[in-house]
């Protein structure tokens, strides 16, 4: 095949690939962008308890079990019907007038909850940002504020409702005392129980990136479940059952369901056998769910099939209203709570269904407009032990440098040489090419490709005043991250410069909207200015890609600090050591130490990465440079 | 300390971000929807591309940066690119287990569509960008360089690479 034979047929098969091109989504994120096949409204008001009106619900309804009845002729459902509405029991519910308990942290003496004390039907947080966001609990004829500080779903676990503050973090609220208790500084509760006596929660947690790890905490500590993408109350749906974890981890391809144990394994079988029957599955994207007593739920399209676990016999199956835009959903034996997405991405609003005398389901709303679960109230007793963590459940993608040359290590532990040459600074740019100064390359530092293979010099050409020195990767999918000569910081895409006295001698980190910290260095590439406590002199400091979080090594602690408020997320004492670099991404710390009595960034010196969740570390001798991935876009 | 940017490169900045600002997201999508899926079913394949593109759309317009971005259909080329190649990876760590559960489509996907992906299947989500930008865009790589913001060389290496990979799966 010649060169024009060779054109031709890649032309052709250009061809063939773009005629399989479908036709693009809506998008879901944007308020304008039009929601066809949706009978439910966009997004609800903030403020309204009760949304959907009676009139609205059964057209909604009614226009649902036409359209169902008219598509599966073949199942056998139970149908929703607007008859089965009963909008004024909810909208008879009086509201209580908002409690302004202290915020978790912030409150010496916590003030007592005011739970009623009637029986949960539902725990309900609202999401947005005015004052009535929070936990409010829903009981038959009380609705009631309790937290106004939660940003994402709440559990009630027995006594214990257990819930994640907007700023991150877990916190447990004791209904018959209103004691608060933070039990973590960082994470996203997904799901709570009390088994045998003990509260079990499962979390996820991740620091600036999407990829996110899923935990469950036992009495004997957390154990690592997964990695996961996804954001944590976005895609990710996961439940506690009392010996089987389910969720549904995966955004593309399936859709199965996820089954893990106790001890963080996989039940690959079982997660095939519950597959969807056409892969991708009919409808919409798949949903998942478990109580603690093992009753759980597949949702496809609009159907909701109910087994127990351990048994594959078909309970029940139920029509969800709209399902299609159901995001999570709690099943009981005689109740559903479902919390639907109307558009906005995130939990919008949440209906709940009640079994009748006769087996069929009736629909009524929930108040409020967010996340909705049913209490936990049952103890299923004693579930396996977990396996706590004993060191990092897995290992970072990082660049490090140092009497070795560079190496590049990725998350399956693999190690790949970059260079055997001895190396002085490494930077892991977020395509995974990686930057490295060397000697044995001369004065200018080299770019590694992924692709080739092969390191090519930045500015062999450029005669400077000064060789470059590298600081930090700006996040695009290119080329583009910070350097400087002598007291000059450059952006490398455009070579936009700013002045930095000190820049030679520390290094520098940036967010990617345009903070950019170091050493006795604060500034911005843009209008949006870093707040001033960071850069302080006299330590070394890195910010996440999003700028959330920022590492320091300042006041004889290395720490890592929330940059909204500056509340601390770990720390430990330098001691007798000296830090030379700081990295921080995604769920991992990395610095590089030195002991104080030998001269800096010797053969002595070495990195050391923490998993920041587990608190758990590692070490590589030798390294005098560190740089994590980036790991959101 | 602190300082910023010259009285001039802020003049600059703020241009730049009025010449953004005045493409609103929807219109902005209406308007690279179709080009971008076409896009992406040569990186992944029709049945995740529709995915692949919004989920790069709503990365890219919630990213703090989007607001300074310059070239917008670049960046959200290079969005698209880097969630393809997030979501190769994820299906390779899951090939195996879902090969062995997969139930065979009722109705066989074309001939082509199956050619077509099986000859992609041996190049990387950034060569299959530049074949793609090159013989269905027709172009050139000064312009796909630009467009994926990496260096032409590194265009030139990955096409030929690509060429050879296809030479050899067309023979």
């Amino acid at each position: 095949m010649n060169d024009e034979q060779l054109d031709d047929g890649i032309r052709a098969l250009m061809s063939a690939v773009v005629a399989e091109a479908p036709v693009p989504k809506p998008l879901p994120a944007l308020e304008s962008a039009p929601h066809a096949g949706s009978t439910l409204p966009r997004h609800r008001g903030r403020g309204r308890m009760v949304v959907w009106t009676g009139v609205a619900v059964a057209a909604s309804l009614a226009a649902l079990t036409v359209f169902w009845s008219s598509r599966n002729d073949n199942q056998s459902v139970t149908a929703a019907t607007s008859s089965t509405i009963d909008q004024t029991t909810i909208a008879s519910i009086p509201t209580t007038t908002t409690v302004d308990i202290c915020k978790v942290g912030s409150c010496a003496t916590p003030t007592l909850a005011p739970f009623p004390d009637g029986d949960v039907r539902a725990v309900v947080t609202l999401r947005d940002t005015d004052s009535t966001d929070g936990v409010w609990i829903l009981t038959d004829d009380e609705f009631v504020h309790v937290d106004n500080t939660a940003g994402g779903p709440a559990f009630l676990a027995g006594d214990t409702l257990v819930f994640s503050p907007k700023a991150g973090g877990i916190v447990a609220l004791d209904r018959t005392t209103g004691a608060i208790e933070t039990l973590r500084a960082t994470g996203q509760v997904q799901d709570a129980a009390v088994l045998g006596g003990e509260l079990y929660y499962l979390f996820t947690d991740y620091r600036g990136g999407t990829f996110v790890s899923l935990y469950l905490h036992g009495p004997s500590g957390d154990t690592y479940i997964a990695p996961h993408e996804g954001s944590d109350t976005g895609h990710l749906s996961w439940h506690l059952g009392r010996d089987v974890i389910v969720g549904t981890g995966a955004y593309y391809s399936s859709m199965r369901p996820e089954f893990y144990d106790f001890a963080g394994s996989s039940l690959t079988e079982l997660s095939d056998q519950y597959a969807p029957a056409t892969s991708p599955p009919q409808g919409n994207r798949m949903l998942y769910t478990m109580n603690p007593e093992g009753l759980w739920g597949s949702v496809d399209g609009d159907v909701l099939t109910l087994r127990q676990w351990g048994d594959p016999a078909v309970l029940d199956t139920i029509t969800i209203p709209d399902g299609a835009q159901a995001i999570d959903l709690d099943v009981s034996a005689d109740r559903i709570v479902v919390t639907y997405n109307l558009g906005t991405n995130g939990a919008d609003a949440a209906r709940e269904a009640t079994r009748n005398a006769d087996g069929s389901w009736a629909w009524a709303d929930l108040p409020g407009t967010g996340w909705a679960t049913i209490p936990r109230a049952v103890d299923p007793g004693v579930p396996p032990a977990v396996t706590p963590l004993t060191e990092p459940p897995y290992l970072p993608t990082v660049a490090l440098a140092g009497d070795f040359g560079v190496k590049l290590i990725v998350g399956d532990g693999s190690e790949q040489v970059i260079t055997d040459q001895v190396a002085q600074r490494v930077l892991l740019h977020r395509n995974g090419a990686v930057s490295f100064r060397s000697p044995g390359f001369g004065a200018y530092s080299q770019r590694w490709d992924p692709v080739t293979g092969e390191a090519e010099s930045y500015w062999a050409v450029v005669d400077w005043i000064a060789a470059p020195n590298l600081h930090d990767d700006l996040g695009t999918l290119g080329d583009d991250f910070l350097f400087s000569v002598a007291d000059q910081v450059y952006r490398y895409s455009d070579e936009r410069s700013w002045p930095a006295p000190g820049a030679a001698t520390t290094r520098l980190s940036c967010s990617y909207h345009g903070w950019v910290i170091g050493n006795g260095v604060r500034f911005a590439m843009g209008d949006n200015q870093p707040p001033e406590w960071l850069g302080a002199a006299g330590g070394e400091w890195a910010l996440t890609p999003d700028g959330s979080l920022v590492a320091s090594t300042t006041d004889g602690l290395i720490q890592v600090r929330r940059t909204s408020d500056g509340s601390v997320l770990y720390e430990q004492p330098i001691g007798d050591r000296v830090i030379s670099e700081i990295d921080v991404s995604g769920e991992w710390l990395a610095y590089v130490e030195t002991p104080s009595d030998t001269p800096s960034a010797d053969s002595t010196s070495r990195a050391v990465l923490v998993h920041l969740p587990s608190g758990r570390s590692l070490s590589y001798a030798g390294a005098v440079s560190v740089s994590l991935a980036n790991t959101d876009i | 300390m602190s300082s910023s940017a010259s009285p001039v490169e802020r003049v600059r900045d703020v241009t730049w971000v009025m010449m953004t600002a005045v493409t609103e997201p929807d219109e902005l999508y209406r308007r690279h929807a179709d080009e971008l899926v076409r896009y992406a079913t040569a990186l992944v394949g029709p049945d995740d591309a529709p995915d692949v593109v919004v989920d790069a759309v709503v990365a890219s317009l919630g990213s703090p940066e989007w607001p300074d971005v310059r070239n917008q259909r670049a960046y959200l080329y290079r969005a698209v690119l880097h969630r393809a190649a997030s979501v190769r990876r994820s299906d390779a760590r899951r090939a195996a287990r879902e090969q062995r559960a997969a139930v065979p489509d009722s109705v066989p996907p074309a001939a082509s569509s199956i050619d077509a992906q099986r000859a992609l299947v041996g190049l990387s989500h950034q060569q299959r960008a530049v074949v793609f930008l090159t013989y269905w865009d027709d172009q050139t790589p000064a312009q796909i360089a630009v467009l994926l913001g990496v260096g032409e060389g590194t265009v030139r290496k990955q096409l030929a690479r690509a060429r050879e990979q296809l030479r050899r799966t067309l023979q």
